[in-house]
């Protein structure tokens, strides 16, 4: 994993895990090489999670953990949606995990 | 079924008050560290009258200096003792 | 005895890191589908207050960390009768919606929990 991305022109500091260090550096240019960084190519699918995950943080504070997105996603996008399986085809590994990287939030602190 | 209680600091920061509602009968109170200057005060009164045990880490109120009047009878334990004490009981609260 | 956790939260918010802690270990043990007693004792109320805005102070707000309880599972929220009307403050102030319980109730839950965490 390298320590940083270029995005036009700049250089946006990732940690050692690939989550950015600082989360003003998010904007979607910068969301989508942080998911090719993870072998992604954003559809509307990751958008919509990506979205209501950064109204998530917005609101609450948090990076959810997994049990907390699939009921989020349940809750706000449906219950076709709202299942593992679904958000684990979106987000490769841990959904949690990788889509908080994508969205620009701090790695979920209950990401076990 | 019972719970053991133990309060570790100061009467100051009232824990007591915090705790005592919620004894049910069978639970004990352990007192430690400066949890034990309660023993020098009555504010163990009513839980005594109430039926409930409490005891005292002896070695926390020795290296305090026991108080020569005013001794609530809390009931002395030393390390093993509590130990002893913890095994009797099914879960510890700890108020600190 | 059930075999649910019993979370006692005792401290206010931004003084002290307890309250984070506590939310925290019961966030962890909800992620692990353990059933969850959650009780706002003493001081601990205060962290329900609603339009807490600690960003001056450069602290994450806990009353908004709060309301994502339900999201985890935490269901079963409990605020001490004696620690609110003693503070000046009504269920209604409160950011989530906590069933207000006497300490005879908490007593109860104490009894019948596996363990209890007590911060």
């Amino acid at each position: 994993m390298t320590d940083h991305l270029n995005v036009k022109s700049q250089k946006i500091a990732l940690d050692k895990e690939g989550f950015l260090k600082s989360l003003q550096d998010w904007d979607e240019e910068v969301a989508s090489q942080l998911a090719i960084q993870e072998g992604i190519k954003l559809g509307p699918a990751h958008w919509e999670v990506i979205n209501l995950l950064r109204e998530f943080y917005k609101r609450h504070q948090l990076s959810p953990a997994t049990r907390a997105l699939i009921s989020l996603v349940k809750r706000e996008l449906g219950k076709e949606k709202g299942r593992s399986v679904y958000l684990m085809k979106l987000f490769k590994g841990s959904p949690a995990k990788t889509a908080s990287k994508i969205a620009g939030l701090p790695k979920p602190d209950n990401c076990l | 079924m019972s719970t053991l209680h133990t309060i570790s600091k100061s009467p100051a920061k009232g824990l007591l008050s915090s705790c005592a509602p919620l004894l049910k009968q069978g639970d004990a109170l352990m007192l430690l560290e400066d949890g034990v200057y309660y023993s020098y005060q009555n504010e163990l009164d009513d839980l005594l009258a109430k039926g409930f045990e409490v005891y005292c880490l002896s070695e926390d109120l020795l290296a305090r200096g026991p108080a020569d009047k005013n001794l609530a009878e809390s009931k002395l334990l030393d390390y093993e003792g509590f130990v002893d004490l913890c095994c009797e009981h099914d879960k510890l609260v700890n108020w600190f | 005895m059930s075999d649910s956790i019993t979370f006692i939260s005792r401290a206010a918010p931004y003084g002290e890191n307890n309250s984070k802690l506590c939310m925290d270990i019961a966030l962890a043990a909800a992620v692990f589908e353990q059933k969850i007693n959650y009780v706002f004792l003493d001081d601990g109320v205060y962290q329900l207050l609603s339009n807490q805005s600690p960003e001056a102070i450069a602290s994450k707000p806990v009353g908004a960390a709060l309301e994502a309880f339900d999201l985890y599972g935490i269901e079963n929220v409990y605020v001490d009768k004696n620690s609110l009307s003693s503070r000046n403050l009504t269920q209604q102030e409160l950011v989530i919606k906590a069933k207000v319980a006497d300490s005879d109730l908490i007593a109860e839950l104490i009894q019948n929990s596996k363990s209890v965490i007590n911060l």
